[in-house]
């Protein structure tokens, strides 16, 4: 017991130690990825993105790369998770489980390791010096700022006179190299265009033209109800976007603020929590997906 | 939007992005995990088959042998019922000859002792009449007297001691 609050008091006095060693003068964050390269389109996210890809076709390999009837290791692991998956929509959607399982699942796994890559150590912090940054002026940066340690508590500072970030000179900012393409708006609306433009494209092929006489019904009460029903539809690619975009991207601030806060020990919770999110997330796209594919599929024309 | 940073080529990007990586794990992980679960799902239920086969075809020899047992058993049973009766008849044969050869030794031996008391009878009789003869004579000899009757008596007792000797 005692060794407990021993351990306890520790943990308060390096949280309080931090936060008087490590002073923070401002926050930032940015809403836009960066773009990396001036004058093209490739983003932080993008890198990041192409990581991604990277990590998920070398964990292909290793798993699925050589396949032996006795499974072990991380064949063992992906075969586990991919049948797990696979029941759970299966659970869902009976019928199309097996045909939109490449394109959910694959949604799922984009999703949940770019959460996750979010969350690694880096990830935001390491970065391109910028001295132009000044001359932007948006309402959607916030930009974190590590002032220089308080003399003489600690070395040298490696901090170069007036600047904010480690190897940069004064007046300048960093370009994050990395960025979570979850945190990214462009990566999160083209996940939800697939989601939503699949569902149609089976909802389509298989309901015919007959599909579309769900939303356009000139039968009194109905025609009301096919415009919420074209309503409910179209929401969904905001709904989807901003969901993934604003769980991401607001842990990613939540991590920065507690950062700012007490820069040890405090966020530690905070982290955990966020690798929870990024799971959630991922698993939360793929299942709405795999549902609405369930619901727009159904003959509408069955119920009445 | 385009605060937010969305910007269309960026968009694009993403969705090829994500058509080629649904592209590639269908082919490097999905198709072949699962065609191993399949292949294993099918491998599992044929053991299973055969192991189901392998059982009923033990229980079908475990009955043969039980029936081939069975028979076996019947067949030695009737063998030795056989083999009981056969000695049994033998047996009865043998007593019956030994009855057969006991008559005729019995039969041999009375008719033997017939032949044998014949002859002591004959014998008996020539011996009866030389006495009388002999008896016969000495009356003869010594003249016809009253005491003949004597004589005979006599000539009968010795006759008897004869055939007793």
């Amino acid at each position: 017991m005692a060794r407990n609050i021993g351990i306890a008091l520790a943990l308060l006095a390096l949280a309080v130690g931090s936060r008087i060693i490590y002073p923070m003068e401002s926050l930032a964050i940015e809403v836009r990825a960066d773009d990396l390269i001036p004058n093209t389109i490739f983003t932080n996210s993008m890198l990041v993105s192409l990581l991604v890809n990277v990590a998920l076709i070398t964990l292909a390999v290793v798993a699925a790369g050589n396949l032996k009837a006795v499974p072990s290791g991380w064949q063992n692991f992906m075969e586990w998770l991919i049948e797990w998956l696979y029941n759970l929509f299966k659970g869902i959607n009976a019928e199309y489980a097996q045909r939109t399982f490449p394109v959910i699942a694959t949604i799922f796994f984009l999703v949940i390791l770019s959460n996750w890559f979010g969350l690694l150590p880096g990830v935001g912090s390491i970065g391109i010096c910028h001295a132009a940054e000044q001359n932007e002026t948006s309402m959607s940066e916030i930009r974190l700022a590590v002032s220089a340690p308080v003399d003489n508590i600690l070395p040298p500072s490696p901090f170069a006179e007036g600047s904010k970030y480690i190897g940069c000179q004064a007046g300048e900012g960093i370009v994050p190299l990395f960025r979570s393409p979850s945190a990214d708006l462009n990566f999160t609306l083209a996940l939800a265009l697939i989601s939503v433009f699949y569902t149609l494209y089976l909802s389509i092929s298989k309901l015919g033209a007959g599909y579309f006489g769900k939303f356009f019904n000139l039968n009194g009460v109905m025609s009301f109800v096919g415009i919420l029903e074209l309503i409910s539809l179209l929401a969904r690619i905001p709904a989807f976007t901003f969901r993934l975009f604003g769980n991401i991207f607001a842990g990613e601030v939540l991590l920065i603020v507690m950062i700012f806060l007490v820069p040890m020990v405090v966020p530690l919770p905070f982290y955990f929590f966020e690798v929870f999110v990024g799971f959630i997330q991922a698993f939360v796209f793929a299942v709405l997906t795999m549902a609405f594919i369930a619901i727009e599929t159904q003959d509408h024309n069955e119920h009445h | 939007m385009e605060a937010l940073g969305v910007n269309l080529p960026k968009l694009i990007y993403q969705i090829i992005n994500f058509g080629i990586m649904a592209f590639v794990l269908y082919r490097l992980l999905y198709k072949p995990v699962f065609n191993m679960l399949q292949e294993r799902a099918t491998r599992i239920e044929q053991s299973l088959k055969e192991a189901d086969q392998v059982k009923e075809q033990l229980a079908n020899a475990k009955r043969d042998y039980d029936a081939e047992i069975a028979k076996a058993r019947q067949e030695a049973a009737a063998i030795l019922m056989q083999a009981q009766e056969r000695v049994k008849a033998q047996e009865l044969e043998l007593i019956n000859q030994a009855q057969q050869e006991a008559e005729r030794i019995r039969t041999e031996a009375r008719a033997q002792t017939e032949q044998e008391r014949a002859l002591m009878f004959r014998d008996a009789q020539q011996q009866i009449a030389e006495m009388v003869t002999l008896t016969a004579e000495k009356v003869l000899q010594a003249e016809l007297k009253q005491s003949h009757n004597a004589l005979i008596e006599q000539s009968l007792v010795d006759l008897a001691k004869s055939r007793n000797n």
